[in-house]
């Protein structure tokens, strides 16, 4: 589920079910549609990144295809004329002496974001460490050098732990300059310096790829202002410099953008949207993903020396449990993004890689449906809630219509329904509340709350059902009468209120999610070992593992090999993104068969 | 029997690439061609004396490698060492000490031996599965270099490279080397520290200086060329009486056959 529904239902005032309720009607509507937004906006930031190959980054397309056209054969040719209809085709293919199974795709674009068919993973590279060094607190240059001989290396920064960015009260003209420079040699062995500009804590890289690392002395012609190997300026945090994007428990994705529901600090520079942050969470046997919600755009204008406290400006909106494809909890050891496909991709200690969606989990529609006017409305201080997570839920009082004779809550997770007991706990056995016996009828009941412990994932349906008068409800006086159970007062509100009329019984509903995500796509590196890392990288969008030794890292690429094909009945035309040995091309139900031989 | 071809799918870096005039090869992948075009977009940009030998390492899928990394042994040594489009040269304080033809070293892994058996340079590896290329396509280099135009800072500057053998300015008040006090509160520019450029007045000042540019790193290119008018041609044209071999006389006809209106004295 999209953030941009968000911002949509954000347009409505503070007291509409809309804007406040995820699990409302309008909510689920709006967000549905924001999130076919999102999928543009997604789309257009592609766009915006393709642009820039020339900084490595993915080219979101494949580089070569296998082109085959049927209708070289005369055969087919004369086929096509005769019968207009196609029906289908199926190809076999034959790889190395052995049938293969591929399939077809619908588009072109579903082909650039297949998931791999088979993969094979291949040694790359070994080095003692594919992080250089780190930057301490307050440690503000390294002069040491490193000779990448005549490999090429982007270097990744990762800001973490600073107490404050300066400003001209903590150093003297300082003019706002946040930044980390990092001077070499490039590609054509011509001296380079950049500057990487640091924003917040969080993850960096440089655009230019270094073939060398060292200290350099300034350098007109080459425009190099010249200094240490590593120079940072403008903050005091710890700075771990890197050649593989790795291990980085916290780092902002580019198409993601959170949207709160009310700009809770704001002091006019604080934000109602920003982008997403995530950071991996481990606890023995579970891990988390926590979605956190920044409210300002850079370090500093809150990590600043008067604030004690930076990161009481950063808000966990949800931690989203990580599951395997059977549901169990799985041991996430690093996780990256994998940009073309728009996933999260992680890895667990046994080298199962898993992609999954970015994203709150959509609600589904209610059991028990509301009815037009309700008495109570039901809210949490957040709708998307962690495993084993206890929230309080606050039953309030909305605009006062009329008495409150009685009252009861019920719980639904998944089809099970529960009460609320007086003493708050949850029992299978119905207990009404009372309203109070007041001459103003507007004062027979107030807000109170609840707390629920979530020890499930999914969706739980919390509703509140109200009676307005005590005398002519039979079916409350058939309650009393204790001939009423848990399943048949449910059955019997539900029958009461399906009459739109009825002013007697109003019942309002409100869900809260216990955020999971199950894998898209699953394999395994066929590693064992202790500990990982995992990360995307190149302008082809390859995916390496980094497996940990005592002695050594060792970064594995995995080649990705996708069994697909593209086809055009009536052109004949068709395409393959792998070599194989010949293709065996069925159309039509083995009406004509072709076979395709490689160059 | 319908046959697949494999046909280049043009991506967002074709598209930047083009602009350099670098075109894909089919079966090139895309993270080849990737390293070929940055390295182009850095070469492009920058005329220098090897601007043409090193084009040759981008323009195809085959491309260039860096070899070695030769350093003197003895740091104070003036040891110069030339490689042209045909020999290896090596001047000790401008005297030729040794001299052979690409072409009888051979290959890659001779040229090492040779190297080192001369006891003035360190030749360290920079690439793997370099023994069997031929000498031939070493780039030509020479490790005594200069640096035309270096726009000095005001009263000092690093210079940016060590070696430094000559300095010459544009208003011939350089004074090279020198420790005299006196010199350093004038106009005067000198050298101190070997790269630590002291000059007497404040403002912006155009010098130009010659220096040992080791560690020499040593490439080689995948396709040979060789400029027509330059003395080391003789080499390949001729043998050592002077007189024109087959190969040259096959050399010049082919020439002779594309450009007959240039040829000749």
């Amino acid at each position: 589920m999209s953030f941009l529904g968000r911002s949509i239902r954000n347009r409505f005032p503070l007291w509409s079910t809309t804007r406040r309720d995820d699990s409302s009607t309008a909510g689920r509507l709006i967000d549905t549609i924001g999130e076919s937004m999102e999928e543009i906006r997604v789309s257009s930031l592609k766009m915006v990144e393709q642009i820039k190959p020339l900084e490595g980054k993915p080219v979101f397309e494949p580089s070569n295809l296998w082109s085959f056209n049927l209708s070289e054969s005369d055969e087919y040719s004369q086929y096509t004329q005769e019968n207009k209809d196609y029906v289908n085709v199926k190809i076999a293919a034959i790889l190395d002496e052995e049938p293969i199974q591929i399939n077809q795709l619908n588009s072109y674009e579903e082909l650039c974001l297949a998931y791999p068919t088979r993969t094979e993973v291949v040694l790359e590279e070994f080095r003692e460490s594919f992080t250089l060094t780190e930057l301490a607190k307050k440690e503000n240059k390294v002069n040491q050098s490193w000779d990448f001989k005549n490999k090429i290396y982007k270097i990744y920064l990762e800001v973490k732990n600073s107490d404050y960015y300066y400003d001209p009260r903590t150093k003297e003209k300082f003019n706002y300059n946040y930044f980390i420079t990092v001077r070499g040699v490039n590609i054509a062995d011509f001296p380079i310096e950049e500057t990487v500009y640091i924003k917040d804590d969080g993850f960096y890289e440089t655009k230019n790829y270094f073939k060398e690392i060292k200290a350099l002395k300034r350098e007109p012609k080459y425009n190099i202002r010249g200094g240490g190997s590593i120079e940072r300026e403008g903050f005091d945090g710890e700075v771990r410099i890197a050649i593989k994007p790795y291990n980085v428990v916290s780092k902002e994705h580019m198409y993601s953008l959170f949207i709160e529901k009310s700009d809770k600090v704001n002091d006019g520079q604080s934000l109602i949207e920003n982008k997403g942050f995530f950071e991996l969470r481990k606890a023995p046997g579970i891990s988390y993903l926590d979605y956190v919600y920044r409210y300002y755009d850079t370090g500093d204008k809150y990590r600043v020396k008067d604030i004690e406290d930076p990161e009481s400006f950063q808000d966990i909106l949800f931690s989203q449990v990580l599951l395997d494809s059977s549901g169990n909890n799985i041991e996430v050891v690093d996780y990256c993004f994998d940009t073309v496909r728009n996933k999260l991709v992680t890895i667990d200690q046994e080298g199962d890689v898993r992609f999954y969606k970015i994203g709150k989990t959509h609600f589904t529609p209610f059991q028990i449906q509301r009815t037009k006017l309700i008495d109570f409305s039901l809210e949490a201080v957040s709708q998307q809630v962690a495993l084993y997570e206890t929230s309080k839920v606050y039953a309030l009082l909305e605009r006062p219509k009329g008495a409150v004779a009685n009252f009861c809550v019920i719980k639904e997770v998944q089809g099970v329904y529960s009460f609320l007991q007086e003493d708050k706990t949850w029992e299978d056995e119905l207990f009404l509340f009372r309203g109070r016996d007041r001459l103003d009828r507007f004062e027979n009941a107030d807000s109170f709350e609840f707390e629920n412990y979530f020890d499930s994932i999914g969706q739980v349906n919390f509703y509140i059902v109200s009676f307005i008068n005590e005398t002519t409800t039979s079916l409350l006086k058939s309650i009393k009468d204790g001939n009423v159970n848990g399943s048949d007062f449910i059955n019997k509100i539900t029958a009461y209120t399906s009459n739109v009329d009825q002013r007697d019984i109003y019942i309002n509903s409100y869900a809260m999610m216990c955020e999971y995500s199950l894998p898209e796509y699953s394999f395994n590196a066929g590693f064992s070992g202790d500990n990982f890392g995992l990360f995307f990288e190149g302008v082809e969008n390859n995916l390496y593992v980094i497996k940990f030794t005592p002695t050594r890292e060792e970064l594995y690429k995995v080649k990705e090999y996708k069994d697909y094909f593209l086809f055009d009945y009536e052109s004949g035309e068709g395409a393959t993104l792998e070599k194989y040995d010949s293709l065996s091309i069925s159309i039509n139900n083995d009406a004509i068969v072709e076979e395709v031989t490689y160059d | 029997m319908i046959k697949a071809k494999r046909v280049r799918n043009s991506t967002s870096l074709d598209e930047a690439a083009l602009k350099y005039g670098l075109i894909r090869e089919s079966n090139e992948s895309v993270d080849d061609f990737f390293k070929r075009t940055l390295k182009a977009c850095s070469l492009i940009s920058v005329k220098e004396k090897n601007s043409f030998y090193k084009s040759l390492g981008y323009l195809t899928k085959l491309q260039d490698k860096d070899i070695f990394l030769i350093n003197k042994l003895d740091i104070a040594s003036k040891v110069r060492l030339v490689i042209t489009t045909t020999e290896l040269k090596i001047y000790d304080e401008d005297v030729e000490v040794f001299s052979k033809l690409l072409s009888d070293i051979k290959y890659l892994r001779n040229f090492k031996e040779e190297l080192e058996a001369l006891d003035a340079f360190q030749v360290d590896l920079l690439e793997d599965n370099w023994e069997l290329l031929r000498a031939e396509n070493l780039m030509p280099v020479d490790s005594s270099r200069h640096y035309l135009t270096y726009e000095t800072d005001n009263y000092q500057s690093l210079l940016p490279e060590s070696d430094i053998e000559d300095i010459r300015d544009y208003n011939g008040r350089l004074t090279f080397e020198t420790t005299n006090v006196e010199l350093i509160n004038g106009p005067e520019f000198y050298l101190q520290k070997e790269e630590l450029f002291i000059k007497g007045s404040r403002g912006y000042d155009q010098i130009a200086f010659s220096y040992q540019d080791f560690p020499l790193k040593i490439k080689w290119l995948p396709i040979k060329a060789i400029p027509l008018n330059e003395d080391s041609f003789e080499n390949i044209a001729k043998d050592q009486a002077g007189n024109l071999t087959q190969k040259g006389a096959k050399i010049y006809n082919k020439i002779l056959e594309k450009q007959n209106t240039y040829w000749g004295k």
